[in-house]
């Protein structure tokens, strides 16, 4: 009787255990399922950062670009001359020629950071000029739209414009 | 034992509902990027076409522009204007100065004052950006370009 009573208690702590273990086992897996859940959302939410985080880098290049531009159309060694007067927000030719071939020391402090800035006629002729350029060959260009105006003389001094545009490179 | 799996199973998957209805209100209520309509790059460009000397006695594009829009009969400036818009507009296209780093799918310049004049070319889908312009005579005209991308 009393061999009986102890291979009972036997049996019940032996499937008390194995109960034990199945919760355990089971505990693990939805830990697991949890994990790979917040993993799977985690990566779904970097990537949807990352791809936002590019686009902003690219537009604050390109904002960055831009202003170099305005300001290389508004330095007073490229714009046209404010006496033949509404044409004053444009580039002169004359002056972008003489840029062109001279190559200016004192502008290196002030192209700092630029690989190459060039101007470019399109309409209605071809023509480029590059007003500054560097050795290094790998980098992003940004381009935006500009007047190059040509002084003129016919009784009074004019200017005449063409369509061109300026070429940056960071 | 049966009837406690399915129990839970089924915690574990209104888990997971609760967390994918989390993740999407979060996704939803971020603010939404606005696109920015006007464009610096479209708005020098139209400045250049207006103020670039046509072939037209070598007047400003603008003023032979406002000129046709004076104009009824024989008006060779109009079609001067026209066909200048076009080749503008193509060139820019092809030099890639409309928008940086972007494919252009078409784009469209209205002039419009008394009279309507419309250059366009491609398809008109996709995103658009642009800009316009003011020529001031005794009716302003507005030139806009829009560029699809």
């Amino acid at each position: 009787m009393k061999k009986i009573q102890n291979w009972n208690v036997r049996y019940f702590k032996q499937m008390k255990n194995k109960k034990a273990q199945m919760k355990i086992q089971e505990m693990a897996f939805v830990l697991i399922a949890l994990f790979l859940l917040f993993s799977m959302a985690f990566i779904f939410y970097v990537k949807l950062k990352s791809s936002s985080l590019e686009r902003t880098s690219y537009e604050l290049k390109q904002s960055k670009a831009l202003s170099i531009l305005d300001k290389v159309v508004a330095m007073p060694e490229l714009s046209c001359s404010k006496s033949l007067g509404k044409e004053s927000l444009c580039i002169d030719e004359d002056k972008l020629k003489a840029m062109n071939t001279i190559e200016l020391n004192g502008y290196k402090e002030l192209w700092r950071g630029i690989k190459e800035i060039k101007i470019k006629k399109i309409y209605p002729a071809d023509e480029e000029f590059i007003v500054h350029s560097s050795e290094i060959k790998d980098y992003e260009s940004y381009s935006s739209f500009t007047r190059i105006c040509k002084q003129r003389y016919e009784n009074t001094a004019f200017y005449q414009c063409s369509i061109g545009i300026v070429l940056i490179s960071i | 034992m049966k009837k406690k799996a399915q129990e839970e199973m089924f915690g574990f998957v209104i888990i997971a509902v609760l967390i994918a209805v989390a993740g999407m209100m979060f996704l939803l209520l971020q603010k939404p990027q606005q696109k920015e309509l006007r464009n610096d790059q479209t708005s020098n460009l139209l400045y250049s076409i207006i103020s670039y000397s046509s072939s037209y006695n070598n007047k400003p594009l603008g003023e032979v522009i406002e000129e046709c829009d004076l104009c009824d009969k024989d008006c060779i400036m109009c079609d001067t204007a026209e066909r200048e818009l076009e080749e503008i507009l193509s060139i820019a296209q092809r030099e890639g100065g409309f928008i940086s780093g972007n494919q252009i799918n078409g784009y469209i310049l209205n002039v419009s004052g008394y009279k309507e004049l419309v250059v366009k070319d491609g398809e008109l889908i996709g995103d658009k950006i642009g800009n316009f312009v003011i020529i001031q005579s005794g009716k302003d005209i507005i030139v806009t370009l829009y560029i699809y991308h």
